[in-house]
């Protein structure tokens, strides 16, 4: 039997994984990252592509964090986009479609050349707890590995059941095993298990497609990288295409709605919302002729494609036919059938903000075993994850970034304060603060916390600092110059001011020296300062009750006069914050003026003689 | 700040000066709030948990009759168990009896009963402000606009606005995060619309509102008359279905005040003036401070009732009482007509008429008789002395407050607008989010305790 002793295991090499292990061992723990297969580290096993609305601004926050996974779509990108171009900088965000294989391959030799991170396969089958504390993982071939720490990133592979039309397997993703061992174990363990359901659409041999019959579609004729590490991107940029559905396929997909999974009961996990299946779409929205599908390339030489818009649990002969009827796509080869898969997942109510469960001291949860969607989501987790967990090991305060400084933040804050029912996936919408949470000032807002962790490189710190003093010289250079007896940096708050672009070639600008960046974040500073002071007061306000920290033993059952629903909800949410309470839903200012004056009470009890009677 | 755990104790409502005798009610709220009114309170009965109790409050040598009534939690007011002791007693005693409460329960402070019902979510935020302005209104019609906002009006077409304001950001919202689905959630003409007519909603809801002290203005009619002259059943009569909270909870508010008339043109206050006359209470001891009270009301009044028993013989104690009434407000009602037959009916509505100098109006409240005519008579008198006011109770009345509070929103929609037409998308959704936070203040806040403390210290003592 193989034993070995680390200090720190993460169980999955997703997103989530890659960048657990990643952390943790940048942190100087010795971590060991246990894989099914080294083949599909970093795996793209849905949509061939990194960012897009909010999650853009998630993957730059990574980035600035000290992540991987900006520097490797930087790295393996081939074709980049900034999505709303047209509307706010707070709303604009990167998108890019990825070589899914060479972003794979990127991970997977930047994990395999990290110091302290040993990768190993196996089907890990068991956690292994002691007085209620992670002492390690125990394999199914009987190899078992120690660590204090444990980090579990299995996305969909709990329970995982895959479905197309009337078949049924088990599985995690496709041709890969489903573990039932581990959600077992989590179950015995003391975790709550749930079920959510997710799909992807059909994949096509890239040579049997006819682009011409549909509309093109290019990147930016300048990538902008998502790493602050990249200084720009070179590479040549593959188009996208986009051809729409048609009544021939709608009527179809109704005729064969029997065969739908989704629709004969065969799936009673809940699905999303945001992202329906093609047989959702034209139930739920039976007016619209036509769907959008983005035919989108899942390498650079343009192999296989991705059916971006018509994810599907319909039989693999519907499918055939929808494909036959979809211009462009009429001669087309099915490489991969699309499928819908269900699997356990964990409500991460059961989780503290650091991503620990508070059932299993040392056990942490990230990614899509949380209920996310999504790799930004995971990927995000999984650094908050693996750097928690090594801070436990240090006696250090677990990093917890709060909605007003990363979307990170509002990820896992509404995971804690939210009821999921769909796998929850970002939207800048969810950010209240999100003039503050911007795709461009994510170092501002976050290098300098990785670089207290430790995750931030020598490098990467320098550049930053660097940059902070450009911008500060560009910013007193715009505040000090006037134009028709107004600064700069008050015309550049004008509404359609084109000053921004022509500040690049102004020359004494240029005799400053700074980068493209520099002069849009100062650009942004400017437009938007009057309104981030204004947000600045409600972020004031918010943190009032955010600092006003719950004890941790704190038994919401003892505060007489809570209301019985909210002493539930508070119970079961375990919120650590009077914020954090006030956000749970059900829970009214008057339970939280009722804790806070318990809290007083407690306060008074300990501390003085204050008289109970006059 | 307050804890919410022990049992207080206050004394409310009472009108009590020098040695006087009053009626005093005390209040006790928490879970020892029986127990603790078991320390003076002695039954006749076995004391039941729910209900009215009569029995006597014993301190020192003293015994006075007296009346428990018990709430049980969480149905009472303040969602704890509550008692009330109503009792005669003169301010001495009273306060023996509070001496002796407070030695089990702890006094309680400026508006706490209210806090508590607010944090036992018994009553939101505007309700419980509501009940502020109640305590606090001295003229009826403050107190009919505040409990406009108890029964929820403001509340409710907040809320309507609420929503609407939802349902643009929303969509606005939408535009942001999936423009990428080829969709036009919203126009920006169409956004700038709904919010145009969002935002003029709320001015007609500030414009058409009436503030607190302009309700001073409005018309009053009081009852007037000796005691036992059937003025509380007339007032029942006239105010029927109408009739406002407050007389249902006998005597927890001003004596002075009963509720608002609602005629067919216009709207009025009515007041019983209790306390006129003579002796109301058999202890012979009349109250001079509601004596008082009462005769200020009635000089304020635009008009005075005079309630007359048509039964009775000797007419002097209602001659003496009419002596203090200006002629012109004056309207002689004859009550208990039901009583005599047609013929004494008669006789005797001539003989008042000479009396009073003035044709009285019969009415029997058993029989029904006369009300109508008189809530006409009313009305006609009413809208003839303040042309114009009719319209003005049908209006939401708006503290200072809520004032602030519609009028930043009404800033935060403007302001949204503006920078749609910019095409700021993301900058108009904050003060979207703004306005809607804003506008949920009215009822929803997280507030800190020092706002909290504000408020409720805004009230009396025991409601």
């Amino acid at each position: 039997m193989k034993t070995d002793r680390y200090d720190c295991i993460v169980v999955g090499a997703g997103h989530a994984g890659a960048e657990a292990s990643w952390a943790a061992s940048r942190l100087g723990a010795k971590t060991l990252l246990i894989t099914l297969s080294r083949e599909t580290i970093a795996k793209m096993s849905c949509n061939p592509a990194i960012g897009g609305l909010a999650k853009g601004q998630i993957v730059r926050e990574i980035d600035a964090l000290g992540g991987l996974m900006g520097q490797a779509i930087d790295a393996t990108g081939i074709q980049f986009r900034l999505l709303n171009r047209s509307k706010g900088p707070a709303v604009q965000s990167p998108r890019a479609q990825a070589d899914k294989y060479k972003y794979a391959d990127y991970i997977g030799n930047r994990l395999a050349a990290a110091d302290n991170l040993t990768i190993v396969e196996g089907v890990v089958a068991d956690i292994i707890t002691r007085d209620g504390a992670v002492c390690g993982v125990a394999c199914k071939d009987g190899a078992v590995f120690h660590a204090p720490a444990g980090v579990v990133t299995t996305g969909t592979f709990l329970r995982g059941l895959m479905h197309m039309g009337e078949a049924q397997w088990e599985g995690g993703r496709l041709d890969e095993p489903a573990s039932n061992e581990l959600s077992d174990s989590l179950k015995r363990l003391g975790l709550k298990l749930g079920r959510l359901k997710t799909g992807t659409p059909p994949r096509l041999d890239a040579a049997t497609v006819d682009f011409d019959k549909a509309e093109v579609q290019y990147g930016d004729e300048e990538a902008l990288p998502f790493s602050f590490m990249t200084d720009r991107i070179d590479r040549e940029q593959v188009p996208c295409w986009v051809t729409w559905t048609n009544e021939n396929i709608h009527k179809l997909l109704r005729d064969n709605l029997h065969r739908a999974p989704m629709y004969t009961g065969q799936i009673e996990a809940t699905g999303t919302r945001y992202c329906p299946s093609i047989e959702t779409k034209i139930v739920r929205f039976a007016d619209k002729d036509r769907h959008q599908v983005f035919l989108e390339p899942e390498d650079e030489a343009v192999t296989t494609i991705y059916c971006n818009g018509i994810s599907t649990s319909c039989p693999r002969d519907v499918q055939e036919r929808m494909i036959a009827m979809l211009p462009g796509t009429e001669n087309a080869r099915i490489v991969h059938y699309a499928y819908a898969i269900e699997y356990d997942y964990v409500p991460a109510i059961q989780l503290r903000a650091s991503l620990e469960t508070r059932a299993v001291a040392g056990l942490y949860l990230a990614g899509q075993i949380n209920g996310t969607s999504g790799y930004e989501e995971a990927a995000g987790q999984g650094l908050i994850a693996g750097v928690n967990a090594i801070r436990k090991l240090n006696g250090a305060d677990p990093l917890v970034l709060s909605r007003d400084q990363a979307y990170i933040g509002v990820l896992i804050d509404d995971l804690r304060t939210k009821q999921i029912d769909e796998p929850y996936r970002m939207f800048t919408s969810r950010a209240e603060y999100r003039l503050a949470l911007r795709s461009d000032n994510a170092d501002r807002r976050l290098t300098r916390i990785g670089r207290s962790v430790g995750l931030v490189d020598d490098l990467r710190e320098q550049r930053f600092s660097s940059k902070l003093a450009d911008i500060e010289r560009l910013t007193a250079y715009l505040k000090s110059n006037r134009r028709d007896g107004k600064s700069l940096w008050q015309l550049l708050k004008q509404p359609n001011s084109n000053l921004p672009n022509e500040l690049a070639d102004d020359e004494t600008v240029k005799g400053l020296a700074v980068s493209g960046d520099v002069i849009a974040a100062a650009c942004i500073d400017a437009k938007y300062e009057g309104y981030l002071a204004r947000q600045g007061q409600q972020i004031a306000a918010f943190r009032n009750l955010e600092n006003i920290k719950l004890p941790p033993d704190l038994d919401f059952n003892q505060i007489s006069h809570l209301r019985c629903e909210a002493k539930e909800k508070l119970t079961a949410f375990c919120p650590s914050t009077l914020g954090q309470a006030a956000r749970i839903g059900g829970i009214t200012p008057a339970d939280i003026t009722v804790i806070q004056i318990h809290l007083k009470k407690h306060t008074y009890a300990n501390h003085s003689t204050h008289p109970r009677h006059i | 700040m307050y804890d919410t755990g022990d049992t207080i104790c206050a004394l409310s409502s009472t009108v009590v000066a020098g040695n006087m005798l009053g009626k005093s009610i005390i209040r006790i709220s928490g879970s020892d709030a029986i127990a603790v009114a078991g320390e003076v309170f002695c039954p006749d009965e076995q004391l039941r948990r729910r209900g009215t109790t009569a029995g006597m409050i014993a301190v020192a040598d003293i015994e006075i009759d007296a009346t428990l009534y018990a709430f049980s939690s969480p149905q009472s007011y303040t969602g704890q168990d509550l008692i009330e002791l109503h009792f005669f007693a003169a301010a001495c005693v009273v306060e023996l009896v509070m001496a002796e409460l407070l030695a089990f329960a702890r006094q309680a402070g400026p508006g706490e009963f209210t806090l508590r019902a607010y944090l036992n979510g018994r009553i939101d935020l505007s309700q419980a402000e509501a009940v502020a302005e109640i305590v606090a209104g001295s003229n009826a019609f403050q107190l009919q606009a505040a409990q406009k906002l108890l029964a929820g009006k403001l509340s409710q077409t907040a809320a309507k606005i609420r929503e609407e304001i939802l349902d643009v950001l929303s969509l606005i919202e939408a535009g942001l995060d999936f423009s990428t689905e080829g969709i036009t959630f919203l126009g920006q003409d169409e956004a700038t619309e709904t919010i145009g007519r969002i935002t003029q909603a709320l001015k007609t809801l500030l414009g058409g509102s009436i503030r607190y002290e302009e309700m001073i203005d409005l018309p009053s009619v009081g009852l007037a008359g000796a005691s036992n002259a059937g003025k509380s059943s007339l007032l029942n009569a006239l105010l029927g279905q109408e009739r406002s909270i407050v007389s249902d909870q006998k005597a927890t508010t001003r004596d002075v005040l009963c509720g608002v008339l609602e005629l067919e043109k216009c709207r009025c206050t009515l007041f019983d003036c209790a306390g006129m006359g003579r002796a109301e209470t058999d202890s012979g001891l009349l109250d001079e401070l509601a004596a008082q009270t009462a005769a200020e009301a009635i000089k304020a009044a635009n008009m005075v009732l005079l309630c007359v028993d048509l039964a009775k013989t000797d007419f002097s104690e209602d001659i003496e009482i009419s002596r203090t009434i200006h002629d012109g407000e004056l309207v002689l009602v004859a009550t208990k007509a039901d009583l005599l037959d047609e013929q004494d009916s008669k006789r005797k509505s001539a003989q008042l008429t000479e009396l009073f100098d003035s044709q009285p109006v019969l009415t029997s409240t058993r029989s029904g008789r006369g009300i109508d005519s008189l809530r006409a008579l009313i009305d006609s008198r009413i809208v003839r002395l303040t042309a114009g006011a009719a319209e003005a109770a049908d209006r939401i009345a708006i503290n200072q407050r809520h004032r602030k509070v519609v009028a930043e929103t009404i800033e935060h929609l403007i302001a949204a607008a503006g920078q749609i037409t910019l095409g700021n998308d993301e900058i108009a959704a904050m003060f979207l989010r703004s306005a809607y936070e804003v506008l949920a203040g009215l009822e929803k806040e997280y507030i800190d305790e020092a706002v909290l403390e504000r408020i409720f210290s805004n009230f009396c003592i025991g409601k």
